[in-house]
């Protein structure tokens, strides 16, 4: 479980099963996790005062804004703000469009997530 | 002298004379002629009245029964002009003038040797024959021209003059007539054609004016009176923005270039329609541009069904991917589980097994995600596939790797999903041992050995033990491995290089 020094990270997915267990992966590596199924929700954490180290998004998030929008939108806003984006679809031209970005394929080690939240 | 003596002189001058005349208003009157037959009645007359004999007529020649019809003819009994038919071989005079091109003058008929006397001039009694040849110029001769008397004075060689140069005008006009049939049929067959075309063809003037447009064409374009439309610039018929490509292909068709090209066009009444067009120029005989074509095709519903076929294959599209998220979403869950699992066991063997499953999953992913990423879903690229495979087991494995090196060479082929999943979970199972067991540098290396794949995997320790058999293994992998090469004869250790070093041939489908 996370100390409550623990490194906090913003886990946006829409599909509640990945979002618990890779919550709980990350858990298990040492991080205090926050969870959002929406971009919109994401967003309004975020403006809530919400200070995580980075965000880790899925880019298909069903209705409403996806991944990609939400990285651009944190990149204005928190452009040092580091975001991991993970999808099940295979985006390569994803990765290098703007600063602080990195793409990780579903399905993914948590070590790899992890590796990439500490590089 | 005796002015009586000039008489037969003089008489024979007048009918000369008269001859010429009679050649000079036929000469006029076939010229002015626009069907043959009253040229072939005219003559017979003529020729009747030149040589002031009862009877004339003309022979034609047919082909297909070789013998000849009484085509023309004046002085003969009802039923034999146009109908009656004469022998054309060389026993009659006018088979002999025919076949020999020669005119025949026959003064005592029922006693010439030469020829036999054709039943319908006994039938008119008639005793004198002179033909001449019809000729046909290029084409074979029309026939014969026969002027008969039963009661005139002997034909003397001088009326051949008259009656061949006759001939020679009938078989002017008859060329020419000939000449105009076939015109006739060529600009019938062209009417037909220009008709019977399905597209919308139209005529230009070389400056792009419509001229006409087939009766299929106004249907297509919904035009009810054309009259309206003739003269009228062929681009006024566009919309503005195709009317400079439409100048260009005119340009281009004056210049003798066809040019073709797709375009939308509604219809008089608004109905919108896309078009194939082809647009090339009519020559002349001396290479003049005499007009220009426009062919139009109504590719409406082609197109219609082309944008259909487009969304069904954006929609399969975007279904199969969909299908890929999904799976890749379940195989991340079940991954991240069992990861999740290993860190509630203790017991050291539950927990490598669990590990083990995972790296299984992981395996099994790693060909989903190369079928996603190549063309075909047939077949997968091994050396991606082999890449992403070993840098994902360097991940999973970072305690075992410890720094140690995984290299890999293999040729470039495609193999079936299913093969390359067993390939992966060899692979993954090899190199695993070797970091397990073995140490140093791994290398593995994949290529074709006749109808398998083998794949070996080596490390820089000192070898197998003399009595490890990898084919008795008890172990899952090991089993997983053997069963996949087909039984433990695929699965041999190679104790050649001094080094740990194990060959696997996978059979190929």
């Amino acid at each position: 479980m996370p100390s409550p020094s623990a490194p906090c990270l913003l886990l946006v997915d829409d599909d509640p099963l990945v979002r618990m267990v890779l919550t709980m992966g990350l858990q298990d590596k040492g991080f205090d996790v926050t969870e959002a199924a929406t971009g919109e929700a994401a967003m309004m954490l975020m403006e809530r005062g919400l200070q995580p180290m980075a965000v880790v998004s899925d880019i298909d998030l069903g209705q409403g804004c996806n991944g990609i929008e939400l990285a651009d939108w944190l990149a204005d806003t928190y452009p040092d703000l580091r975001v991991v984006l993970i999808s099940g679809r295979l985006r390569p031209e994803l990765t290098s469009s703007r600063n602080h970005r990195s793409f990780l394929p579903k399905p993914f080690i948590i070590e790899a997530l992890v590796r990439l939240l500490q590089h | 002298m005796d002015p009586a003596a000039f008489a037969p002189a003089f008489a024979e001058l007048a009918q000369r004379l008269q001859q010429q005349e009679l050649l000079a208003d036929f000469g006029l009157f076939a010229l002015r002629g626009l069907t043959l037959q009253p040229v072939l009645d005219e003559a017979c007359r003529v020729a009747s009245r030149g040589l002031a004999s009862q009877f004339a007529k003309i022979l034609r020649y047919q082909q297909a029964e070789g013998d000849f019809v009484v085509q023309a003819g004046v002085g003969w009994r009802p039923g034999v002009v146009g109908h009656a038919r004469l022998g054309a071989d060389l026993a009659s005079p006018a088979g002999y003038a025919f076949r020999t091109g020669k005119p025949v003058v026959s003064n005592h008929l029922g006693a010439d040797d030469r020829f036999r006397t054709p039943h319908i001039l006994a039938e008119h009694h008639i005793q004198r024959a002179i033909n001449v040849l019809i000729d046909g110029g290029d084409t074979p001769a029309f026939g014969v021209l026969e002027v008969d008397s039963g009661e005139r004075s002997d034909f003397e060689s001088r009326d051949t003059a008259f009656l061949q140069g006759l001939a020679n005008i009938v078989a002017a006009a008859v060329e020419r007539s000939e000449r105009q049939d076939a015109l006739q049929r060529s600009e019938a067959m062209t009417r037909q054609l220009f008709e019977s075309s399905p597209d919308c063809v139209k005529v230009l003037d070389p400056e792009g004016h419509l001229q006409r447009m087939n009766v299929n064409g106004l249907c297509l374009l919904e035009i009810d009176d054309f009259s309206a439309l003739a003269g009228q610039p062929w681009e006024t018929l566009w919309p503005a923005a195709e009317r400079e490509q439409i100048r260009t292909i005119i340009e281009g068709a004056r210049t003798g270039i066809s040019g073709r090209f797709e375009a939308f066009c509604p219809t008089a009444k608004g109905t919108p329609k896309w078009w194939d067009v082809t647009v090339g120029p009519v020559m002349s005989e001396g290479g003049r541009i005499e007009s220009l074509v426009s062919i139009s095709r109504d590719i409406t519903q082609r197109r219609h069904d082309m944008a259909v076929k487009d969304q069904l294959l954006e929609q399969k599209d975007l279904l199969m991917q969909e299908v890929h998220h999904r799976v890749r979403n379940s195989l991340q869950l079940v991954r991240t589980l069992l990861q999740l699992q290993v860190l509630t066991i203790t017991d050291p063997a539950a927990r490598e097994a669990l590990q083990e499953a995972g790296q299984r999953v992981m395996t099994v992913a790693a060909v989903h995600k190369q079928l996603y990423v190549g063309h075909s879903v047939k077949e997968v690229e091994l050396q991606p596939y082999l890449e992403g495979l070993l840098a994902d087991l360097s991940v999973s494995l970072t305690d075992q790797v410890n720094g140690r090196r995984i290299t890999w060479t293999a040729e470039a082929m495609q193999l079936p999903p299913d093969c390359v999943t067993s390939l992966g979970l060899i692979v993954a199972e090899l190199v695993t041992n070797a970091l397990k067991y073995g140490i140093g540098q791994v290398k593995v290396a994949v290529q074709m050995a006749d109808a398998a794949v083998r794949i070996s995997v080596e490390d820089e320790g000192p070898g197998f033990p003399v009595d490890f058999d990898p084919g008795r293994s008890h172990g899952l992998g090991m089993r997983l491995v053997t069963s996949m090469a087909n039984g433990a004869d695929g699965v041999h250790v190679d104790r050649s290089g001094g080094t740990s070093r194990i060959v696997v041939d996978l059979p190929l489908p």
